[in-house]
């Protein structure tokens, strides 16, 4: 399914391609015992349906970042919009992040597609650099069954 | 933009060398670049050329290596396969590809940026392979996978 992405604002898109479905990549996107191996040990809260609440959680408790959903078509489509918890937190903004998920012959094509309210934000750019190596442990995890190490743990000291 | 760049960024959980094998031979390219082998001998000034699946040369992927610093960084320029004489006359020179490796423990980040872009090599409809910006992404990802599973995708022509 195609949808018109915001053409107003900048926008930074990452894509990979994982041998695997779409139903075990949504779960991978979206379930603790997933995303803890991938993103740092953390994991989201959602009722996820549209306008609900999401969260995600570092492994403390404490909550990272906040938002909610805008769009959900489970193992196709999830839109949110979400802001940082801890400083700099509001004064950045928000970001809108889109993850499509498309089956591809023995593969499934996952494009995540951020937009950020201000574009030239420090803050967002790092969380934008962070995805290349989500990912490619994303990837890693459903492909032979092991994340990449770097990205289980939550930082020390943050 | 005068002149758009494309950077790719990947991290393979294998070594620098096992890496630069498969980023520089023929047999592994065949494998996880739609069926396209490399050709050269990958020494500066060296013609760089691809060889399609059908067995001809591509015509248009042809170009020199410019810098060839093995396990860390590779370069080489080229016209892009799907060139026409109308897409070439847009360019000032040829494009420019290259390979950055950086070996993190167990990891080996993988850089790929791709120089000297005209607007006409992107291409906004996600739905084809034309278009670096939907190739490279293709590429990278088999190429991960045959490093880490020993399998390339597949992918829908």
């Amino acid at each position: 399914m195609k949808a018109k992405l915001h053409e107003s604002k900048p926008k930074d898109v990452y894509i990979t391609y994982v041998r695997t479905t779409p139903k075990k990549l949504w779960q991978a996107l979206t379930s603790p015992e997933f995303t803890r191996q991938y993103w740092y040990d953390t994991w989201q809260e959602s009722e996820w349906k549209v306008g609900d609440t999401w969260k995600m959680v570092a492994p403390d408790g404490r909550i990272v970042n906040s938002g909610k959903i805008i769009e959900i078509f489970p193992t196709r489509r999830l839109v949110l919009k979400w802001h940082h918890e801890f400083q700099p937190g509001h004064a950045e903004g928000y970001a809108r992040m889109t993850y499509e998920i498309e089956k591809s012959g023995d593969s499934v094509k996952l494009s995540v597609i951020h937009e950020f309210d201000k574009p030239d934000s420090k803050f967002f750019k790092a969380i934008s650099n962070g995805w290349p190596l989500r990912l490619s442990s994303l990837k890693s995890l459903l492909e032979t069954g092991e994340s990449l190490k770097e990205t289980r743990y939550w930082p020390k000291g943050m | 933009m005068d002149k758009p760049n494309y950077i790719y960024v990947t991290y393979i959980r294998t070594t620098p060398e096992k890496l630069w094998e498969a980023l520089t031979k023929g047999d592994f390219s065949e494998k996880y670049w739609f069926g396209y082998r490399m050709e050269t001998e990958w020494k500066v000034g060296a013609d760089f050329r691809l060889r399609a699946p059908d067995g001809n040369l591509d015509k248009n992927w042809v170009g020199k290596v410019l810098e060839y610093n093995p396990f860390k960084r590779l370069t080489y320029n080229t016209f892009l396969c799907t060139d026409k004489t109308t897409t070439a006359n847009k360019r000032n020179g040829p494009t420019t590809v290259t390979y950055e490796l950086e070996a993190m423990g167990p990891l080996v980040r993988l850089r790929l940026i791709h120089e000297n872009l005209i607007p006409d090599d992107f291409e906004s409809d996600p739905n084809t392979w034309k278009g670096i910006n939907n190739g490279w992404p293709a590429v990278m990802s088999g190429l991960k996978s045959l490093l880490e599973t020993g399998q390339a995708i597949v992918f829908q022509k």
